[in-house]
């Protein structure tokens, strides 16, 4: 039974929204393929370094799942226009997680920075992630979810990572021959800066 | 409307739609629109009200009297787009061209500098040389792109940071115009895209 956390920023101005879809769409897949799991969602109120630091150190004796949907930057999550989960303060926390984040940046520092404070493995972009709108936002969060739905699926994290690559340059080529060169370019962008940090062995029976 | 025709648009004060040189360029450009414009007023709105074309301007420095002068209008269209090649023509001698007119041609891509008495065989490989690179630059190609869409379409958010920033294509295509970092950097993620369908076999140059 494995237990996940998924913090998601839905009172974001700009993509909240496009936060909290991802969320629903990943907590609809883990409901569906993962049966007697736990899944605890921290909104917006609850994204804040104070929740973090009571809540974690609280459930990290045993292994778990923390996914994250919100802003970013090198060294920090943010939600609410704070950090939340930062380098500096509490990433030691993370201890027996798998962590994968859409943000921004976070690959840059934060991802090793958790690894090294033994955080089983990371998934996220070491550059800006770029979001698409309109009709082609279900594409983008297919994009970035399709990682940790092949984790879960039972593929160790390293192809599951290889995948979630091959699945972005299906899409970049489906966005091509719409004539949407835009998009597409941007989602090469995103899946260029896709980093996986960590133990490239992880297996999510682990969990 | 037909995004793709060119337009050679002539500002000078001294010409009519008889002069030898326009009717040269109709002769020599059949499939450009060939357009006169007196007055510099009259060319700048001109030109303003059709950024959306493919446009090389045939500008006489030696404009004035009453109106913007040659070096004015040339910074005019500059401070709205760098997409639009200038191809200056002067009576004067170069000599006499104040030093820091000429650095700012020079700074801010003048396709060339001819002097008046220039005849229609050598300034044709110039003008055709001017319409080969807006043909081949990918700035103009995405400009023209955008351009396809409708002004609904260009003014809703069309892609997201998730470090914060929106952006709506009209607000791409002033990056891309003004040659801004982000309009710059889209350009190479054009280019980049190109590549990665190209490494990837999924595009073939056309031989």
């Amino acid at each position: 039974m494995a237990n996940f956390h998924i913090a998601f920023d839905n009172d974001d101005l700009a993509l909240g929204y496009y936060f909290e879809a991802s969320k629903n769409d990943i907590v609809s897949y883990i409901n569906i393929n993962c049966e007697g799991s736990t899944i605890n969602e921290i909104s917006s109120p609850r994204c804040n370094q104070a929740y973090i630091d009571l809540f974690i150190p609280q459930i990290n004796n045993n292994n778990f799942l923390f996914i994250v949907y919100s802003h970013g930057k090198p060294n920090c999550l943010t939600a609410n226009g704070n950090s939340f989960i930062d380098l500096d303060f509490n990433v030691h926390h993370f201890i027996n997680s798998f962590f994968y984040s859409m943000s921004c940046h976070a690959g840059e520092n934060l991802g090793f920075s958790l690894v090294d404070n033994k955080c089983h493995a990371f998934i996220g972009y070491n550059d800006i992630a770029w979001v698409l709108d309109g009709d082609y936002s279900n594409l983008c969060m297919d994009c970035d979810n399709y990682g940790i739905k092949k984790f879960i699926s039972g593929s160790i994290i390293s192809d599951a990572f290889e995948q979630m690559k091959n699945n972005f340059s299906t899409q970049i080529d489906f966005l091509e021959q719409k004539g949407e060169i835009i998009y597409a370019a941007y989602l090469r962008k995103n899946r260029d800066s896709l980093v996986l940090i960590g133990n490239k062995d992880l297996e999510f029976n682990l969990f | 409307m037909n995004t793709s025709k060119v337009q050679i648009v002539i500002i000078d004060d001294n010409r009519k739609d008889t002069d030898p040189l326009i009717v040269s360029l109709k002769m020599h450009f059949k499939d450009a629109d060939i357009i006169l414009k007196k007055k510099s007023s009259d060319g700048l709105d001109y030109i303003l009200e059709n950024l959306n074309k493919k446009t090389i301007v045939l500008l006489d420095y030696d404009l004035g009297k009453g109106e913007l002068n040659g070096t004015e209008l040339f910074r005019k269209i500059r401070e709205k787009t760098s997409l639009i090649y200038v191809i200056i023509i002067t009576a004067n001698n170069i000599n006499n061209i104040p030093y820091d007119e000429l650095i700012e041609y020079i700074n801010n891509n003048a396709f060339a500098f001819v002097y008046r008495t220039i005849s229609i065989a050598e300034l044709k490989p110039i003008i055709e040389k001017a319409i080969h690179s807006l043909d081949a630059k990918v700035d103009s190609a995405l400009e023209q792109w955008i351009y396809l869409h409708t002004d609904s379409e260009k003014v809703a958010p069309y892609l997201h940071s998730r470090e914060g920033k929106t952006y709506t294509l009209n607000q791409i295509l002033e990056e891309i115009r003004l040659q801004t970092n982000f309009g710059k950097e889209m350009e190479k993620d054009i280019l980049l895209l190109a590549i990665d369908m190209l490494s990837r076999g999924k595009k073939k140059i056309d031989g």
